[in-house]
């Protein structure tokens, strides 16, 4: 992360999100995907938000990005002391979203070519180093000149993470971005977004199904519930800011993903159809998370 | 008998388990064989049905006016290429301006649409209204407009070949994935920038396929404005050459049409795999 260690340091950006509610109106019928739901993501923190499908969670990052606008309630970016400020996003979807026609270094500036309306021309050069050392981070130096469909969807989803920080975002969104990744590229994948994340002190706002992730990654683990989605509890993890995927062992991971499986009423059993991933350390029980 | 039952587990061990390497050679032989084997099938079918027709026309004593025989056809060709030639020439060139306009036409107007929903509004109704209306009932309307000469024919082609160009277009202009939209969106991108940098190269590959689809049509509108009133053109010749009772040549102005479709056809084709092999909008969706 040498490039982003270069990056002056900034203010930090926290995100308040006060009684959130959205409905949508489904055959003639009115379906409430989020009801009250409220939490703060404190600048430089890393938010798990973790709950069955159709607990409204991508809707809620949705609301977050300015994508969607809530039925009422309202999300306010502000720094340390509560004062607002302007946030820049960087978000990660669950699919690399890339644009085939471009190679992968046009895909990672593209950001850059979107925020720079009125730029003529070349891309500085600066800029473009910047890309290029981003993919080196990731492993992908040399890929540059590649083009996303001669990549396997964990290198197109670097990429995409590449993308997302591009423009140095206060902010990063992410909406299960290891969804489509299988189980290796998955551990890797979310190592280099949580190193990704402690160099350069974002803000973090991550949407996963997955329990054993969310508390992996998180400093904090909001718990959603599906129909209406509903926060079911917010918890804290008392782990250090840095991790490696040795805390999958440690005590504080097990109490946290126990109360949050208890909470989510979610029955372990050798039936459970649990993402491989999704319970990586022994012993553990399976989990059936989000098969509803 | 255990020794027979060695020898015979031997045997059939040698035949089942061949070299992997020997495996692979016979199986690149055996396709190399397969295309040539394949061509020489089809070079040997064509020249027996050519046979077939020649002989069954001459020992059931069929006239050359209700079906002459290849070689009368071949007679025809050769003695009056430039009659044929120019004429294929005046149809392509009809047919071929006919589609550049209709690309043109199609693409620019589907890219409006796209653009200013007020344009979809009130132009995709009517455009689609249009479509109901067949083509070649409105060609003789078409030469009252436009005249004798070569406009009314290109006319008709844009008339045909508009429709397929500007529907594909349109569609996939529109059928951007959301998270492409929420892409652009999210870094507060502008409706232009959504629609000049994901929409139109998201396009690109379904205006080559509608050029594709446009091709035959292209020769058939030509052709049938040709019938209605002409002075030249394939069209023009298989008509006069039927009413003189020239089956020959008529057959062989058929196969001039019919050669120059394919080889428009098949140029279409392969633009349409170099555009798509630029611009993989289905590999980027998984």
């Amino acid at each position: 992360m040498r490039v982003l260690h270069q990056q002056p340091p900034k203010v930090g950006c926290g995100i308040e999100v006060r009684g959130i509610s959205r409905s949508f109106a489904q055959r003639g019928r009115t379906l409430t995907a989020l009801e009250a739901v409220s939490f703060r993501v404190p600048p430089g923190s890393f938010v798990s938000i973790v709950g069955p499908s159709g607990c409204g969670k991508t809707t809620l990052l949705r609301i977050i990005a300015g994508l969607l606008e809530p039925s009422s309630g309202s999300v306010a970016f502000v720094d340390a002391e509560g004062a607002p400020v302007s946030a820049k996003f960087g978000i990660v979807f669950q699919k690399p979203v890339l644009l085939p026609w471009r190679s992968v270094l046009a895909n990672v500036l593209f950001p850059v070519e979107i925020e720079d309306r009125r730029r003529k021309g070349r891309m500085p050069v600066e800029v473009e180093e910047r890309a290029k050392a981003l993919l080196a981070d990731v492993g992908l130096a040399g890929f540059e000149t590649s083009y996303p469909h001669e990549l396997s969807i964990g290198m197109q989803q670097r990429v995409a993470l590449c993308r997302a920080l591009i423009t140095d975002p206060q902010v990063l969104l992410l909406d299960e971005p290891f969804a489509a990744l299988d189980a290796m590229s998955r551990e890797q994948v979310g190592m280099q977004l949580h190193d990704v994340w402690l160099k350069t002190e974002k803000t973090a706002v991550l949407v996963t199904h997955s329990i054993p992730e969310a508390v992996l990654l998180g400093t904090t683990v909001v718990a959603m519930t599906a129909r209406p989605g509903r926060i079911a509890a917010e918890l804290d993890v008392d782990l250090p800011r840095q991790r490696d995927l040795s805390v999958l062992a440690d005590p504080e991971f097990a109490r946290v993903a126990g109360h949050i499986r208890r909470l989510l009423e979610v029955r372990p059993g050798p039936a459970s159809r649990g993402l491989p991933a999704d319970e990586p350390s022994p012993g553990a029980r399976r989990v059936n998370v989000g098969l509803d | 008998m255990p020794s027979a039952l060695g020898e015979a587990g031997e045997v059939r061990d040698e035949g089942s388990a061949p070299p992997a390497v020997a495996l692979v050679e016979a199986e690149t032989g055996r396709l190399r064989r397969t295309v040539a084997t394949r061509s020489a099938i089809f070079v040997v079918y064509v020249a027996a049905v050519l046979v077939i027709w020649q002989y069954a026309v001459r020992w059931s004593h069929t006239t050359s006016v209700v079906l002459p025989t290849p070689t009368e056809v071949w007679h025809e060709i050769v003695t009056q290429p430039h009659l044929l030639l120019t004429n294929t020439w005046v149809t392509s060139y009809e047919s071929l301006v006919g589609l550049g306009i209709s690309l043109l036409l199609g693409v620019a107007l589907a890219l409006v649409l796209a653009y200013w929903t007020w344009a979809s509004v009130t132009v995709l109704p009517t455009v689609i209204a249009l479509q109901a209306v067949p083509k070649v009932a409105v060609a003789p309307l078409i030469v009252i407009w436009f005249g004798l000469g070569v406009t009314s024919k290109i006319a008709t082609v844009v008339s045909i070949c508009f429709f397929p160009i500007f529907m594909n277009t349109a569609r996939s202009l529109r059928t951007v994935e959301r998270e492409y939209v929420d892409l652009v969106r999210g870094l507060h991108g502008t409706k232009w920038q959504l629609y000049r940098k994901i929409r139109v190269p998201w396009a690109i590959p379904s205006i080559a396929t509608g050029l594709r689809i446009a091709v035959p049509f292209a020769m058939l509108g030509a052709i049938i404005t040709e019938f209605i009133a002409a002075q030249k053109g394939l069209g023009f010749v298989i008509l006069s050459a039927s009413q003189n009772l020239q089956t020959p040549l008529t057959l062989a102005a058929i196969f001039f049409v019919t050669v120059a479709t394919g080889l428009f056809y098949a140029i279409a084709i392969a633009l349409e795999r170099l555009v798509v092999r630029k611009f993989p909008i289905e590999a980027g969706r998984e």
